[in-house]
């Protein structure tokens, strides 16, 4: 008997932490709950996520907070690790419907880590605002309770096809080239799929595999069939290897167009003058300029942001401000707490943010924002489809600059 | 008898815990803690009674948890079958995956298992039926929202109920005894006829139909697997060091070690958002300085010895 008694001490004792541990519900709080990596794989990119929940948080409060009705609230995050983990991610979306009874629930970072949470927000009917997952895996399930704020890769390459079709002469064929990780996989299949309806004709549809530093033999390839546009969906050191080969080997497409890169100043500053007059997508730059809904705009948020955490904002950070901004807007637009009405005003939101407009498609992702930028007098404009600066298409052959 | 009674009570107070709570996180943690202690166990039957350290056990969880999933969403079966047969699938993968690697000992052993699991993570990864990198889906439970933590509940303590009541059979009968002579001498063992091949063989298979069970029930459980997390090594650490903190080669001591190292990584994470992973290896750090033997060892002789237990363990050791 006595031998087992601090056994059952310690089983009692966890027993009645958990039963008990309730907390107390404070008047006029609005609880948001986010589980989200502190440590492990994605812990980097998940403190992107936290500074900016945490700065729009409170952003909002310091600014008189959230109106309801004639009741103003204030927000209140509440933070778990999931330690990358997706298992304990939903585990702790769980407690923080459970244990904290959270009100509202914000993304964790990753497809992996999001799509289990989305199922738990589902079965709860709590509307959860992600700014962590652009996985169509995440939407095409018809949860009502997950919106996205990333816009689907496979029409990345959207805008910038819209805008071929703007000038002249109109380009006829595409080459694509994209790497073989998850989410250039999309880009690239979507693009194809895209590119098809609207007419234009495909040369070349080729993977390569991530790191790949070598590319002669697919841009050889590309030079004997001479397609109008090259658009490429990868890294910025593959992007920089493809435009220093295509130089190299003197192919002269009438537009390339790198997802990732041109908006980058390393990229600039690597390729000097080589770099001009190439295009690129972004769906977020810090160089835009958007009316803002908590911040006055971009710019502003920019340099609160910088002043605050010591680096540079990026689309994570930009993406996670707007789902918190995205929330306070629908919460007010209900003039009610109730989750459904919250997710009502959700599906029809109309925001500007200093992420862009906020329209969610009916899926509950983003209606896709990305511009099509170029890189004109070492400069990154946008010149589509707002144009800041003319663009210059046909991009000059390499000899001739 | 009256050490049975208590034990019993806990056990009773335990299994009822679902009707004791209303609150579905605290069923779902103790759910967790069932999943990783059927995991610990069925580790414990080749890495604590057989003697042979796998590293790659995670490969049945995430077998059974990718067989379950494709069973489930492609042929409709429904989840029992699904569960039961993506255990079997695991079964058969260990005994075709023992019968050379079995051969190994010690260290190449461990390697070998750890390069099987990162394998098959890595084919997992790229083939087309488990689609990708990118995740499957299960069909979701069709129940209301209680009872869901319930079902899950008592699905997970059916089979570790199987998988205790099973262990304790075994090694009570020759079976058992013969395992335990291929850890202590395989040599002596094998001049003694025992055919250590197969034995070693079957208890792979054992330890390989849990673990596949176990992802069955987490894959259910998660609604969506992806590579990544079920064929994680961190999953094989676990259940090494739950083992080992619990008690190695003992029937309950890999679930007292599910038990503690869950319960006391969960109190930590909830005070401390970053530093709870030092503290619980700092944990871990000294639990294997002075009660190297477990969790159960220090139960056990604690009362009788009182603190000359930990100074004891740390003169034999020479730390």
């Amino acid at each position: 008997m006595k031998k087992s008694l601090p056994f059952f001490n310690f089983v009692l004792v966890v027993f009645i932490f958990f039963c008990f541990s309730g907390n107390v519900v404070a008047e006029n709080i609005i609880k948001l709950g986010s589980s989200i990596s502190f440590t492990g794989k994605h812990s980097r990119s998940g403190k992107l996520y936290i500074d900016s929940y945490k700065l729009a948080v409170d952003t909002i409060n310091s600014k008189g907070g959230v109106k309801v009705g004639d009741k103003t609230y204030k927000l209140k995050l509440i933070f778990y690790d999931d330690r990358s983990d997706s298992s304990e991610s939903s585990k702790m979306v769980e407690k923080l419907i459970g244990k904290d009874k959270v009100d509202f629930l914000l993304g964790p970072y990753s497809s992996g880590i999001t799509i289990p949470d989305s199922l738990i927000a589902r079965r709860y009917r709590i509307p959860m605002i992600e700014g962590g997952g652009a996985s169509e895996k995440i939407f095409n399930k018809k949860n009502k309770y997950i919106f996205g704020l990333l816009p689907e890769a496979g029409e990345y390459f959207k805008s910038t096809l819209e805008y071929l079709k703007t000038v002249k002469p109109t380009p006829k064929s595409i080459a694509i080239l994209y790497a073989d990780d998850k989410f250039d996989l999309s880009v690239g299949e979507g693009t194809k799929k895209i590119a098809e309806k609207m007419g234009f004709k495909i040369e070349i549809f080729e993977k390569y595999s991530e790191g790949q530093s070598d590319f002669t033999s697919v841009l050889t390839k590309i030079k004997g069939k001479n397609p109008d546009v090259i658009l490429v969906g990868g890294h910025t050191e593959e992007a920089l290897n493809i435009t220093q080969q295509l130089k190299e080997l003197d192919v002269n497409p009438k537009m390339l167009s790198l997802t990732v890169g041109p908006s980058e100043s390393d990229f600039r500053k690597a390729l000097g003058k080589d770099s001009e007059f190439v295009f690129g997508v972004a769906s977020w730059s810090t160089q835009m300029n958007f009316k803002g809904y908590i911040f006055k705009d971009t710019a502003e948020f920019i340099n609160i942001f910088k002043n605050k955490f010591k680096y540079d904002p990026d689309y994570h950070n930009a993406a996670g401000i707007a789902c918190v901004s995205v929330l306070k807007y629908a919460i007010e637009k209900a003039g009610s707490l109730d989750r459904e009405k919250v997710r009502e005003a959700l599906v029809n939101s109309d925001l500007q943010t200093i992420y862009g407009t906020i329209k969610f498609n009916p899926n509950g992702q983003i209606n896709g924002t990305s511009i099509v930028l170029q890189i004109l007098d070492g400069k990154v404009f946008e010149v589509y489809p707002n144009t800041l600066k003319k663009s210059v298409y046909p991009m000059p052959p390499w000899k001739k600059r | 008898m009256k050490k049975n009674l208590l034990l019993i009570s806990i056990l009773i107070l335990f299994s009822l815990s679902p009707f004791l709570t209303s609150n579905n996180f605290l069923i779902r943690f103790l759910t967790d803690i069932l999943i990783f202690s059927i995991l610990a166990s069925s580790w414990n039957i080749i890495g604590g009674y057989t003697g042979y350290a796998s590293f790659g056990n995670v490969v049945f969880f995430g077998i059974g948890a990718y067989s379950t999933s494709i069973l489930m969403s492609n042929t409709g079966l429904g989840f029992f079958v699904s569960m039961i047969l993506g255990g079997i699938i695991a079964a058969l993968f260990a005994l075709l995956m023992g019968l050379p690697i079995l051969r190994l000992k010690g260290h190449y052993f461990a390697i070998a298992t750890l390069g099987v699991a990162e394998a098959i993570k890595a084919l997992v990864q790229n083939l087309n039926i488990t689609e990708g990198n990118s995740g499957i889906y299960l069909p979701p439970p069709e129940m209301s929202v209680d009872g869901i933590y319930t079902f899950f509940f008592y699905v997970t303590l059916i089979v570790l109920a199987l998988l205790l009541f099973l262990t304790s059979i075994i090694f009570k009968n020759k079976f058992g005894y013969n395992l335990k002579a291929i850890r202590e001498n395989e040599d002596s063992a094998n001049s003694m006829g025992i055919n250590t091949t197969i034995y070693k063989s079957a208890a792979f298979s054992l330890s390989g139909f849990f673990s596949g069970l176990a992802g069955g029930i987490y894959a259910f459980q998660q609604g969506f697997i992806k590579p990544e997390p079920v064929f994680n090594v961190l999953i094989t650490i676990k259940m090494i060091v739950m083992s080992v903190f619990g008690g190695l080669g003992s029937l309950f001591g890999p679930l007292i070690g599910a038990f503690t190292i869950e319960t006391i990584s969960e109190f930590l994470s909830s005070y401390f958002l970053v530093a709870h992973t030092l503290f619980l290896g700092i944990v871990i750090i000294l639990m294997i300085l002075f009660a190297p033997k477990g969790m159960l060892d220090i139960f056990i002789n604690i009362r009788k010895k009182g603190l000359s237990y930990f100074r004891k363990n740390i003169e034999e050791h020479r730390v």
